[in-house]
């Protein structure tokens, strides 16, 4: 898939460059591109190894700036690719509305800003180039028909987001409401954050468990990582007796290789949805070269992104991460 | 600078080489205040490794970096030199920014900040009260203050940010006089009257006396309790000066501002110098902490040093820092 984007990509280049470059293009040897992202999950693990791949692939060099989830930092690591004077950065923001200001002073310096995966509060869309990644609305769509599939149209569901106030926490949540709302059997008994994190996604579902009993009949969280901390706690509440085993089942909204062996094995979790991040990372990368080459690239580009459930397992890559 | 000021106790005095005798001044004072030699050290050694690391934008970029950190670094060292610690700046720091924040679209631009600055001074002198008045060391009252405060700031805010409504608020978070972030100057003007202070009144004096023999002090007619609930409420304030300074810069604020920061701030305070033990210390040398800590995270960004990295760096600097502080520092400046 990557292989056919990049294919694309250069054909474009092609095709546009002779009309678009009417000043020598940089050579790509002198071009650098910023990376301000948070390294905090195997999902941005993988990010990280694809950006620099790609990177080698185009011939480029890039600054990786890991503000680690803490979003003041995000705004200081904005500031310091900003002071480097990169040609370009991809920013995955990690936070809609507090990274702006940031986003603003690097629009100012002159330098182009990709935002990739996660999107920016409309008042800041005027300092963004261009935007890629995946419909997060609509994976958090696909994990709500998933769930509403496994649980055949009606139960009560708990919905586990990732961290607030994230694009992608936020429209995943959204989706997933929104398919499991044209289902009248289906009821959403709560909805809790976890920030991305297994842990507190295990204690988070030991606590609904606690609080709902064997009224939980399924799960829709917003990522695998998720997924398997709320399935820790089910084990354990299975173990002690008070759920029966694999009659909560889970579906998430980004799938990691871990969640994809878990779903292969059947039992609880019973589908997720594809996200590779290899595609994100190079199509936010490429956009921001094509960028810097003087193309006019769309304002918005999403890459595909299927679900999956045990039924279509073995069509399905495995994550590698 | 402080080279001048500062008593040169016989050292250099048998030399009648002007030269040497402040080459001498000069190793001392640096002995004694190492933080400006591993200042030094560091930005020499990131401008020789990262052509963009001395430019102007930079240079202003590190030191409003340092500013928001730095601001709850001036209150702690006046409570570390009076032997007190107050861990709750960073909790104090979101709450005022979610409080100055969330409140405008019901109170306009002025109110909030005032209620997030009262809040800021209420916690102060609540965590005065309870150290000095209920006798529960302040490590104790302050780290129960962190987490409950940090609870207080979910419970107002939410988990979300939220925005500010209102311009001239953003306005004023991204002022720059010149090429300085107005935020930054605003920084080392508080840092001016906080050394004053230490240096030059009653209060200060009375610090020092404090942190060195708390009975002593009491003897002396020092009102202990007193001066110690104003110094937690000094700390509250500027803990919530630095919340609202950073909404405004960044025009949002969540309960998670600040997380972290009372380490930074701690950090700082130790760097430059001030014991926790008490009774010594000075705050223009918190000052080289605090850009030395800013220069370390920024430096290390500019030459690609993973975020991990950063941090482990930081962590062996500041162990390095302290041993060669016990291996060189003569005896405590007594205030």
């Amino acid at each position: 898939m990557r292989n056919i984007l990049l294919t694309v990509t250069a054909l474009a280049t092609l095709v546009v460059s002779p009309l678009a470059a009417s000043a020598e293009p940089k050579p790509r040897g002198d071009i650098t591109v910023g990376l301000a992202f948070d390294l905090v999950n195997p999902w941005a693990a993988a990010y990280d190894a694809a950006f620099k791949k790609t990177a080698g692939e185009l011939g480029i060099k890039i600054v990786v700036l890991d503000s680690q989830g803490d979003v003041p930092r995000q705004s200081n690591n904005l500031r310091d690719l900003v002071a480097q004077q990169v040609d370009a950065i991809v920013l995955l923001p990690n936070n809609k509305k507090a990274v702006i200001p940031a986003v603003r002073e690097a629009h100012d310096a002159g330098i182009p800003i990709v935002l990739s995966n996660g999107r920016v509060d409309e008042s800041g869309e005027k300092y963004v180039v261009a935007w890629t990644g995946p419909d997060h609305h609509l994976t958090g769509f696909r994990s709500g028909e998933l769930l509403a599939e496994a649980l055949g149209g009606k139960g009560r569901v708990v919905i586990l987001t990732g961290t607030p106030g994230t694009e992608s926490s936020i429209e995943r949540e959204r989706g997933c409401r929104d398919a499991l709302a044209k289902h009248p059997g289906i009821e959403v008994l709560d909805s809790q954050p976890t920030d991305w994190k297994r842990e507190k996604a295990q204690t988070v579902t030991e606590a609904l468990i606690s609080r709902f009993g064997d009224k939980i009949d399924g799960i829709c969280a917003n990522d695998d990582g998720i997924s398997l901390g709320a399935l820790s706690a089910i084990d354990a509440a299975v173990v002690s007796g008070r759920v029966q085993a694999d009659h909560i089942k889970v579906t998430s909204g980004a799938a990691f290789a871990e969640g994809y062996q878990t779903i292969k094995k059947g039992g609880s979790f019973y589908g997720s949805v594809l996200m590779p991040p290899e595609q994100d990372a190079a199509l936010a990368l490429t956009t921001a070269v094509r960028i810097i080459d003087g193309e006019t690239v769309p304002k918005s580009q999403f890459y595909e992104t299927p679900a999956f459930s045990r039924a279509n397992i073995d069509q399905t890559p495995i994550p590698n991460f | 600078m402080s080279a001048v000021s500062e008593p040169i106790d016989g050292l250099g005095r048998d030399s009648t080489n002007w030269a040497a005798t402040a080459l001498t001044a000069i190793g001392l004072w640096a002995r004694r205040y190492p933080v400006w030699i591993f200042l030094a050290a560091a930005l020499v050694f990131f401008s020789l490794k990262s052509p963009h690391f001395l430019s102007v934008f930079n240079l202003s970029n590190i030191l409003l970096q340092a500013a928001f950190f730095g601001f709850l670094s001036i209150g702690l060292t006046l409570l570390i030199i009076s032997r007190n610690i107050d861990l709750t700046v960073g909790s104090v720091a979101g709450l005022a920014a979610c409080l100055a924040v969330g409140l405008q679209p019901s109170l306009g631009l002025w109110l909030p900040i005032a209620i997030g600055l009262g809040a800021g001074l209420a916690i102060g002198l609540l965590n005065g009260f309870l150290v000095e008045r209920a006798g529960i060391d302040s490590f104790i009252v302050t780290l129960a203050g962190m987490i409950g405060i940090k609870g207080l700031a979910f419970a107002f805010a939410g988990e979300e940010s939220i925005s500010a409504s209102i311009d001239l608020f953003n306005e004023l978070g991204a002022l720059r006089i010149g090429r300085i972030h107005a935020i930054a100057l605003l920084f080392l003007a508080l840092l001016a009257i906080g050394h004053y202070v230490l240096k030059h009144t009653k209060y200060g004096r009375e610090t020092y006396a404090i942190g060195g023999n708390r009975t002593a002090a009491v003897n002396a007619g020092v009102r202990v309790s007193r001066h110690v609930i104003i110094g937690f409420a000094i700390s509250g304030l500027l803990a919530a000066f630095c919340g609202i300074a950073m909404a405004a810069n960044m025009g949002a604020a969540m309960p998670a501002f600040g997380l972290g920061y009372e380490g930074w701030a701690i950090a700082a305070v130790v760097l430059g110098g001030t014991k926790l033990s008490g009774g010594s210390g000075r705050i223009v040398n918190t000052l080289g902490g605090v850009l030395l800590l800013a220069s370390l995270r920024n430096g290390l960004n500019m030459i690609h040093v993973p975020a991990y990295y950063v941090l482990v760096t930081i962590g062996g600097a500041l162990i390095l820092a302290l041993f060669f502080d016990t291996q060189f520092s003569r005896k405590p400046r007594q205030g």
